[in-house]
């Protein structure tokens, strides 16, 4: 318990060095830019979500605002969260995971998402079946 | 705004967006508005305009669904019995509650298309190409493949589910 712990606060970056964890956006905010509509879709999720779930837009809005932000790894019947990385591209922008299982309709769910550097705009990069 | 995936300015585009769908192909959706980045060519929709292109979708593969003979449907307890699931578990099933199977309703009723049950057996997905034929990329190349006499008997024809797939170009030469 306690090792899991420790590994939540430091992440090892792809030069093997450990760094500090990076933290998630709160979902409180990432919920409020898509009730807001402040928020983009990626083509390819669009077309992965329809794929995999026959779901447009507002049904992946509305399983986004489902998710939680409790660890996915300490239950993966409830929790959701998974892990954050640094963006590729942006500095200073990292990327979320979520895993969300049965978490509507009875589906599977894999996202993630980034909120823009301007912090004014919520990109959701993936969406499909886990 | 820059692209996630090369940093590079994406470009800001109106006009007709190209998508594609497991039943229907490649399609166009006209005037949508979308950002696209011009070196990796990843495309960013607003909730709105993501909206449009799923609603234009789902109205095509309903419209292509209407056209199948309805000899080709079949019932609940027909599907179940192809399907070897009990009634209980067919009107449970999430993927069937969302539309894996291509159906109808005729009155109260809701009738299963027997291809599309079938595939859903085998596979888990019973969406397929409902159009035999892609739509041509341009109006040109449109006119120069198809005689409008050839869309008269294709649409007079007794296999409406060979009919292509509808986009605008299709129905302005149609109804010309």
């Amino acid at each position: 318990m306690a090792d899991n712990f420790k590994n939540r606060l430091t992440n090892v970056n792809p030069k093997g060095h450990t760094q500090d964890k990076l933290k998630p956006y709160p979902l409180k905010r990432v919920k409020g830019l898509l009730k807001s509509g402040h928020y983009k879709i990626n083509e390819n999720a669009l077309i992965s979500a329809e794929e995999d779930f026959n779901w447009g837009p507002a049904e992946i809005m509305k399983c986004l605002l489902k998710l939680n932000s409790r660890h996915y790894v300490d239950d993966k019947k409830k929790n959701h969260y998974y892990k954050t990385e640094a963006h590729t591209q942006f500095p200073n922008t990292k990327m979320d995971y979520y895993k969300a299982e049965k978490i509507m309709e009875g589906f599977n769910i894999y996202t993630h998402f980034y909120i823009s550097p301007s912090g004014d705009t919520l990109v959701i990069s993936s969406f499909k079946e886990l | 705004m820059k692209c996630a995936e090369c940093n590079e300015n994406l470009e800001i585009i109106t006009g007709d967006f190209k998508s594609k769908n497991k039943s229907l192909g490649n399609i166009t959706v006209p005037e949508i508005s979308y950002t696209k980045c011009n070196n990796c060519g990843v495309i960013l929709l607003d909730p709105e305009m993501a909206q449009k292109i799923t609603t234009f979708k789902k109205r095509r593969e309903i419209e292509l669904i209407k056209r199948i003979p309805v000899g080709e449907f079949l019932t609940v307890t027909e599907a179940t019995e192809v399907l070897e699931i009990t009634k209980q578990a067919f009107s449970k099933n999430n993927k069937i509650k969302r539309n894996f199977i291509y159906n109808i309703n005729m009155g109260k009723k809701k009738l299963y298309h027997r291809k599309s049950v079938e595939l859903f057996k085998s596979t888990g997905d019973g969406r397929f190409l409902l159009s035999k034929q892609q739509k041509p990329s341009n109006k040109v190349e449109f006119k120069a493949q198809y005689d409008l006499k050839d869309f008269s008997s294709l649409l007079k024809g007794n296999n409406t589910a060979d009919l292509y797939t509808t986009e605008e170009d299709y129905e302005e030469a149609a109804y010309a």
